[in-house]
């Protein structure tokens, strides 16, 4: 029985969607699911998937590698859903491997190099495009727009700390690095955000009055 | 509670980052996914696990690229300035003989491979010259170092045991010299230096 598909496309779901560390499913379906009941695998996709893409699309910040790290994601937590122990909500385990594999790519040497070059290519305007379309006023625009521009490390942690509520030694451990490291990146991207977004006339002068 | 009294600009710039702060919660966090499950389920189903048997494969696949590179090296001829460069490269990466008890320890196992990643992350990543058979391997070996880099860090969040962790990275590491070995086929088929 084919249960309903998400529709691909570059829609923005606002309203219900919230964190996807607060998803969470119901205990029978993830019993049914793990039985391998696509109806239910189905459910469990739905009520992930647009969570799930629209962290990693924030995390590494390129559109077709988020799609790639997307599938992946779904694809491991259908295969290791019997490792899920039910301790929190669905969505946090979910998010765990997520962060995971797109914090693997940042710490890769061999794709690190891709994604400071893809931001500004190709891929950084295709992946700015949809968060822009969906920007309900200008400040908004302007700081996707800010955020588009910060280093892929950077931009992670600063997503990470502020919006997905991780602490510094939780960022930490999942970059395999120091607390400072965390904390430095953190300040750097918000030095970054504001000079971003702050008004031309309004910084400070280099001469002195 | 800090005591201490924060200058005016130290409070400006916490008024700021939190506004900042702010405003980023304010930004959508879903997007409709690329792919719908109905073609997320086949691919599921298609993709292999990450058991020896899939990395001998992979491991296989290399050493026959490998093998189709260096014979159609040996085809052409080199100028005698490229071979002591090669050699000395060669002799980095390459993997030692069966009989090298020292050199099939783990730690030199790891220690080898941490050389071919370190030696791998400063070529470029696209060959110039795109070889279909050498391309898919180098891309099957990457994307299986890549799965390999997932697992492990899974198994750490998940707090594996230490002996399920050195043996992914024993794995990992077998994966990444294979990875240097059809990519420095590849170099000498391109005829670079």
């Amino acid at each position: 029985m084919r249960g309903c598909d998400v529709p691909a496309g570059r829609r923005i779901l606002k309203g219900a969607v919230g964190k996807l560390a607060e998803i969470d499913v119901a205990p029978e379906v993830i019993a049914s699911a793990r039985r391998g009941e696509e109806s239910a695998c189905s459910s469990i996709y739905a009520e992930l998937a647009p969570a799930t893409y629209g962290l990693i699309l924030r995390l590494v910040g390129r559109r077709a590698l988020a799609e790639d790290l997307f599938q992946d994601t779904l694809m491991t937590v259908f295969e290791q859903l019997d490792r899920f122990r039910g301790e929190a909500p669905l969505g946090a385990w979910v998010r765990q491997i997520a962060v995971s594999k797109c914090l693997m790519y940042l710490r890769s040497p061999w794709h690190r190099a891709r994604l400071d070059l893809g931001a500004w290519t190709e891929g950084g305007a295709a992946a700015l495009h949809p968060w822009v379309a969906a920007a309900p006023s200008a400040e908004s625009v302007d700081l996707e727009r800010a955020l588009a521009s910060l280093a892929p490390t950077a931009r992670a942690v600063v997503w990470l700390f502020e919006v997905e509520g991780y602490s510094h030694q939780e960022i930490a451990r999942a970059f395999g690095r120091s607390e400072s490291f965390s904390k430095s990146q953190l300040a750097r991207a918000h030095k970054r955000l504001r000079e971003r977004l702050e008004p031309r006339g309004e910084r400070q002068s280099c001469t002195p009055t | 509670m800090h005591a201490h009294l924060g200058t005016p600009a130290d409070g400006e710039a916490e008024a700021a980052r939190e506004a900042i702060a702010r405003q980023l919660r304010e930004l959508p966090r879903a997007l409709a996914p690329p792919v719908g499950w109905s073609e997320l389920q086949p691919r599921s189903r298609i993709r292999t696990g990450q058991g020896p048997r899939a990395i001998a494969l992979a491991a296989c696949a290399a050493l026959l690229a490998v093998a189709a590179a260096v014979t159609s090296r040996l085809n052409r001829s080199a100028p005698e300035t490229e071979r002591p460069a090669a050699g000395a490269l060669m002799a980095r990466l390459a993997r030692p003989s069966a009989g090298d008890r020292a050199a099939q320890a783990p730690e030199a196992i790891l220690a080898r491979a941490d050389r071919a990643e370190r030696w791998l992350a400063s070529e470029p990543d696209d060959s110039p010259i795109v070889r279909v058979s050498m391309n898919l391997a180098v891309t099957n070996l990457e994307d299986r170092v890549a799965s390999m880099d997932d697992l492990l860090n899974l198994e750490r969040l998940q707090h594996a045991r230490a002996a399920r962790l050195r043996a992914l990275q024993l794995q990992r590491a077998q994966l990444v010299d294979s990875l240097a070995q059809v990519r420095y086929a590849e170099m000498l088929a391109e005829g670079a230096p």
